[in-house]
């Protein structure tokens, strides 16, 4: 019985420090009893896995989190393949060469998977310890034995065998590549040591967010935060390592010294004061993905041209240096986690905000200039749109929108300190669709968010037995969207305006404007409309993504790519509108019905 | 003399059902309150109370029959009865990070007050539920009872008529319960038409002067409260102390055709009246006119708890 296991670790550890304390030569002993206790506390552990696990395994996120990853692999086969028919020479008229396929699927699918295993798996402990809290059983765990360390590392532990699953889903697939040839086994081994520090950092960033935050959607934000934080050093970490052990090897007997750029590597738009190009060359150098312009003669990749340098001696030296990465990832999660476990500890009874964090929240986020026309004019939205005020009237909102606005201003900055590489003035442009990409992830998950706050404090079914209709609760909430998102939306359209000008491209085609113009039209009602069909917040929020952003893409694309239903490149831009009025409007009276039938799941605390 | 004027009902169903799939919540449910009535709402858990309060407040659609408030039908005219109901769900429904005035000039807006009248609203309905101290404080720093209070004062913002409660003492302490009900009773005196489905039955027995008893969807009873006791009892019951040996008291009573039983515990006299109609009287003039010294004559009055466990079989859906 778990009662019975629980009892015996504190016995242990008194054992352990009578032996210790009153016997200084029962040293061998106290070492045994040192082991014991560490075996009792993994015991202490388990019912905290056991339950991590069971509660996961009745979540559809699981199921669809193992979909997702391997879709995404597809989608790095897909971005290798069209990276290999768009170089001329790999491509004859009797089909591809397969040894340069296997390089190209490597680097396009390891870029995908280190992307993947960064950016999802800290979604996996993300709200584990936050769901605790808003659910009051926080506190419950204090009543047990379990310390706040026990309770992280059960998580964690149980987490990190629900990432190993998804990184054994994506692993195996990293081998096509080795049997097409071009890569050997050495690329796959490297591989599958890098990205398991990429996936146990992940999940530590996730876990620390989790301990942070009460509120799901900004544990996520944070999680995803930290781990970009954690990748961007674990990268830098591997290029430091690389130099202090690989390249010493590379310049001994036998080797031809450090003689190549990771410039080499890089795309035309490669520049090298920029900072999204030196991200990219990390990531790159990381994945062994990049353009393959190697300066060794013949197709190959970065890794590959390593490895043919080394000497034979040495060709361990870069798992060696791989190794000693992945035991500083250890190390370094297993701090984070630490730092995971103090802030539960401080965070077993919720408590109101104390009375100096009030203050200073009343310090700082109280507008100082303009008062009196911000006061003005939230009354006059309270007047004419009371839910759309909702969305708008907190501090937190206003950071939101205005955060938003700042980080595309330094998003164009990213992008012009990328200026002077080759093509630059399309490069400028696919930075600026990246930009506006990124705002529809936070329309996106701010629409797929919106209601879920009202139904979680039970507001919801007060607003929906006041005199407003259900399309004036629609209306009001979307129009709230589409204000906090504006000033960042026009900011982008009016650098986009610029760049046309300055580009001399106004008279070319404006199918990406037309098609992210819908999408912003359109996102937030398809994000109302799932955040009353999906529990989950992730899961809203990637389907609303999925569902009005990619899909219209995907559909006009293909439809233009066969040229079916008279649908071309020419006529893409309207049917891009066609279809995205169609999906606003399916969305739109969907969300109606289901409130107007309070269809919907309704969570109350 | 003239008879009093015939109460007018406030709020009226006939036949109500929903269903949830196959589950059947409410199963033609006839109910009548009056204007002016404080009318209690008795139920187990998953008796269908809630239900029928959401119905009533507009927030769910009947399966079958029909529910009108002050002559509105709830489904039809859903738009009207909003304006005169004020409905209090069993949860706060409060935002944490809101003031307390900021949440009543919300819904004040919601409900379509004119700004220029909002903030004498709000400063009354406060000082009507007596929070006009903490009108500035957040909501999330408001103890449980002060939030409920402010949920009562969220009800009043736009004056209803009909106020529809659903728990709205639950898991109060015995302080803030009891001054909810106070205001409950001050409403009432304002003219209010008051539905209350509360949990805590000693209470309601106090404050409402009808109830309506509900086990599995169905309506057991409805009507004042001492009917449905009079209902149950099968004859009133009496406690009596005499001084001295009880045992010629005993003896006394029973000589009484009124008397159905009589029997002593812990030195007390329980006395069974056989009929209604036989009271005090009876007990007091045997034992005073039989030369026993009469300490203590007390009825023992059937609670709404005993009425309530009485009357249901425990049964939930």
């Amino acid at each position: 019985m778990g009662g019975s296991c629980l009892s015996h670790p504190a016995g242990i550890g008194e054992r352990w420090f009578v032996a210790t304390a009153l016997r200084p030569s029962g040293l061998r002993i106290s070492g045994l009893l040192r082991i014991l206790d560490f075996g009792f506390a993994l015991v202490r552990l388990l019912p905290v896995i056991e339950r991590e696990l069971r509660a996961s395994a009745r979540q559809p996120f699981t199921y669809w989190l193992r979909v997702l990853g391997v879709a995404w692999l597809g989608l790095g086969i897909g971005v290798g393949w069209t990276l290999l028919r768009g170089m001329r020479g790999m491509v004859t008229s009797a089909g591809v060469d397969q040894r340069s396929l296997g390089v190209m699927l490597f680097g396009a699918m390891n870029f995908a998977m280190v992307l993947a295993l960064g950016l999802l798996t800290p979604l996996l402990t993300a709200d584990s310890v936050s769901r605790e809290r808003r659910e009051g059983t926080l506190g419950l765990l204090r009543l047990t034995p379990l310390r706040p360390l026990d309770i992280v590392l059960g998580k964690s532990i149980a987490q990190v065998l629900k990432g190993l699953t998804l990184y054994l889903t994506m692993l195996p697939w990293l081998t096509l590549p080795v049997l097409l040839g071009g890569v050997g086994m050495a690329h796959f081994a490297l591989a599958a040591e890098l990205n398991a520090g990429v996936l146990v950092l992940g999940l530590s960033a996730g876990m620390l967010a989790s301990a942070l935050c009460r509120d799901s959607a900004k544990a996520i934000l944070l999680a995803e935060g930290l781990s970009v934080l954690l990748l961007a050093v674990f990268l830098l970490g591997h290029q430091a390592i690389f130099r202090m052990q690989v390249v010493p090897a590379l310049a001994g007997p036998g080797g031809p010294g450090f003689g190549f750029s990771l410039n080499d590597f890089m795309p035309g738009w490669y520049h090298e004061r920029g900072i999204l190009s030196r991200a990219v060359s990390l990531l790159f150098f990381t994945t062994s993905s990049g353009v393959n312009r190697g300066w060794n003669t013949g197709l190959t990749n970065v890794w590959s041209d390593v490895w043919a340098a080394l000497p034979a001696r040495s060709e361990h030296v870069w798992h060696q240096a791989a190794a000693t990465l992945l035991l500083g990832c250890l190390v370094a999660s297993f701090l984070i986690l630490w730092i995971a476990a103090r802030s539960v500890r401080s965070a077993w009874v919720e408590q109101p905000p104390s009375v100096a964090m009030e203050r200073m929240r009343r310090k700082l986020l109280t507008p100082r200039y303009l008062t009196d026309l911000l006061q003005r004019r939230l009354r006059q939205t309270l007047e004419s749109n009371p839910i759309g005020w909702l969305h708008q009237r907190s501090p937190n909102a206003r950071m939101v929108k205005w955060g938003w606005v700042l980080a595309m201003i330094l998003g164009e900055f990213l992008v012009l300190s990328e200026s002077g590489g080759a093509g630059e003035s399309r490069d400028l442009r696919n930075a600026q669709y990246l930009l506006a990409l990124a705002l529809l992830v936070g329309v996106a998950f701010s629409s797929a968010a919106s209601f879920r706050h009202e139904r979680e404090n039970g507001a919801f079914e007060l607003l929906l037995v006041t005199p407003l209709s259900v399309p004036a609760l629609i209306w009001g909430r979307l129009a709230g969207i589409w204000r906090q998102f504006l000033p960042a939306a026009a900011l982008l359209a009016i650098i986009q305006l610029l760049l046309r000008i300055w580009t001399f491209a106004m008279g070319r085609g404006h199918e990406p404007e037309v098609f992210f113009a819908g999408c912003f039209a359109v996102v937030p009602i398809v994000g109302l409309w799932l955040s009353m069909q999906r529990r989950g917040l992730l899961s809203a929020g990637l389907l609303t993504l999925l569902t009005g952003v990619v899909l219209p893409l995907l559909l006009v694309n293909t439809l233009s790519a066969f040229k079916l239903l008279g649908v071309n490149a020419a006529n893409a831009g309207s049917t891009w509108l066609v279809f995205q009025g169609a999906l606003g409007l399916f969305a739109f009276l969907h969300l109606d019905r289901a409130l107007s039938e309070r269809r919907f799941l309704s969570k109350q605390p | 003399m003239s008879t009093p004027p015939e109460p007018k009902p406030a709020v009226q169903t006939h036949g109500l059902t929903r269903l949830y799939g196959s589950m059947v919540a409410l199963s033609n449910l006839d109910l009548t309150v009056n204007q002016g009535d404080l009318f209690g709402f008795i139920g187990s858990n998953g008796a269908g109370k809630t239900t029928t309060l959401r119905i009533l407040a507009t927030f769910l659609s009947p399966s079958g029959g029909t529910a009108s408030i002050l002559g509105n039908d709830v489904v039809k005219e859903a738009d009207a009865v909003r304006h005169i109901i004020g409905y209090m769900p069993d949860f706060f429904g409060v935002y944490k990070d809101m003031e307390v005035t900021e949440y009543l000039d919300f819904f004040g807006a919601c409900y379509k007050i004119p700004s220029s009248k909002r903030e004498q609203t709000v400063n009354d309905v406060l000082e009507l539920v007596g929070l006009s101290e903490k009108r500035g404080a957040l909501i999330g720093a408001l103890s449980r009872g002060m939030q409920q209070r402010l949920g009562l004062a969220r009800v009043l913002i736009h004056d209803p008529k009909v106020l529809l409660l659903d728990e709205p003492a639950s898991g109060l302490d015995p302080r803030a319960r009891i001054e909810v009900m106070a205001i409950l009773q001050e409403l009432q005196r304002m003219g209010k038409t008051i539905i209350i489905s509360s949990h805590i039955l000693s209470e309601l027995q106090n404050l409402c002067n009808r109830v309506a008893i509900i086990e599995k969807g169905k309506l057991i009873y409805s009507g004042p409260v001492q009917g449905v006791r009079d209902q149950l009892a099968t004859g009133r019951v009496m406690w009596v102390r005499v001084s001295g040996d009880p045992g010629q008291a005993v003896e006394l009573l029973k000589s009484r055709s009124e008397v159905s039983n009589v029997e002593t515990v812990d030195g007390r006299i329980k006395v069974t009246l056989s009929d209604h109609e036989s009271d005090h009287a009876v007990v007091a003039e045997t034992l005073v006119k039989g030369g026993a010294r009469l300490i203590e004559l007390r009825e023992d009055e059937l609670g709404l708890e005993e009425v309530f466990l009485r009357v249901t079989r425990g049964e939930t859906q």
